[in-house]
């Protein structure tokens, strides 16, 4: 698996074939190409926690109905800010719509500058190939001082790397993920029966074992 | 629109065809009045939306890349330039068509396919955005 240089990701989004193009779109500056990675925008719209009356988040429990209605998406206009505050988590997305073909994944990371700061750019940093739509970016704040988040910032980067060969979706591959075109809610409760299960073998270990 | 959904649009014809039948009065007065300020209305829109806007031959060619673009799930904003919103709204109906069924029961389901209408939506606000960038 090799990581593509600019050479390499500038070729790979001016192919010809759509099935083997790289795709970054809207690419609003040739410049966000860098010598290892391609620089991410912050797209307008955001998921943020809210506060209810329940103890907490449970994937195993949990209804999508509940996880959703935990969260509140807001629109933020270019122009305008938001300002996220200590030790706060958002859900964010990327202004770039993503398609990665069959023979490249790529990881994404926040920008040190920004890291430098205190911004978190965590856990979702795995792109699958064949991945098409709008990355979800999971956002922290671990500074001590709120930092101001403006749309269209350059606040992640995505290094692209090749696969030795394709590697297509099998058909009954889940696609809970595909094409989003703003920031996703977890759809752990889609996986609620092997919570099920796991709880059902943590019985069947109990009762074996006196 | 006619050479991908010839059915949708001998459809839409046939309903146009009928908008000379006797009409209720009240609408036969706005008919009446859409009649005679034809021309003034069409001159609004043009100065409005600007001169190629009901111009066919600017439109079209633009809106099969945005339908090419779409059948393989990538954002229509355009691979060289900027797409016009008309047109990805256009070639959003083209797929739409061509993936729910060239028929009447095809612009119902396309107007329901929420992942199409995402994926429109979201070119024609880059499409927007892209175009003030350049500025």
């Amino acid at each position: 698996m090799n990581v593509l240089g600019r050479d390499d990701i500038e070729r790979a989004l001016a192919e010809e074939d759509l099935d083997r193009r790289l795709i970054i779109t809207p690419l609003l500056d040739p410049g966000q190409v860098g010598r290892g990675a391609i620089d991410l925008r912050l797209g307008t719209e955001f998921l943020l926690l809210r506060r209810t009356r329940k103890p907490g988040l449970n994937p195993g429990m949990d209804s999508q109905q509940d996880v959703d209605e935990q969260q509140e998406r807001v629109v933020v206009p270019f122009g305008e800010e938001l300002w996220l505050h200590p030790r706060h988590f958002i859900l964010a997305s990327t202004l770039e719509f993503l398609g990665l073909p069959n023979d490249m994944s790529a990881y994404v990371v926040g920008r040190s500058s920004w890291g430098r700061l205190g911004l978190v750019v965590a856990t979702a940093v795995y792109v699958h190939p064949g991945f098409h739509g709008c990355l979800t970016l999971e956002l922290v704040n671990e500074g001590d001082s709120p930092i101001c988040l403006t749309p269209g910032s350059r606040v992640a980067q995505l290094a692209v790397h090749r696969l030795e060969s394709p590697s297509p979706a099998r058909e009954d591959e889940d696609e809970k993920y595909y094409a989003p075109v703003r920031p996703q809610a977890s759809r752990l409760s889609g996986e609620r029966q092997e919570f099920v299960d796991l709880r059902r073998l943590g019985d069947q270990l109990r009762s074996r074992l006196g | 629109m006619q050479r991908v959904a010839p059915e949708v649009t001998m459809w839409l014809d046939s309903i146009a065809a009928d908008a000379g039948a006797p009409l209720p009065t009240h609408f036969n007065f706005l008919r009446d009045e859409l009649l005679a300020h034809a021309n003034l209305l069409q001159d609004a829109a043009i100065t409005r939306a600007g001169a190629d806007t009901l111009d066919r031959t600017i439109v079209e060619p633009e809106s099969d890349e945005a339908a090419r673009l779409l059948e393989r799930l990538i954002l229509p904003v355009g691979l060289t330039s900027a797409l016009q919103p008309r047109s990805i709204l256009l070639g959003g109906w083209q797929e739409g068509l061509r993936e729910h069924g060239d028929s009447p029961e095809g612009i119902v389901a396309a107007l329901s396919d929420s992942r199409l209408q995402d994926l429109v939506g979201k070119a024609i606000e880059m499409s927007v955005v892209s175009a003030a960038w350049a500025l």
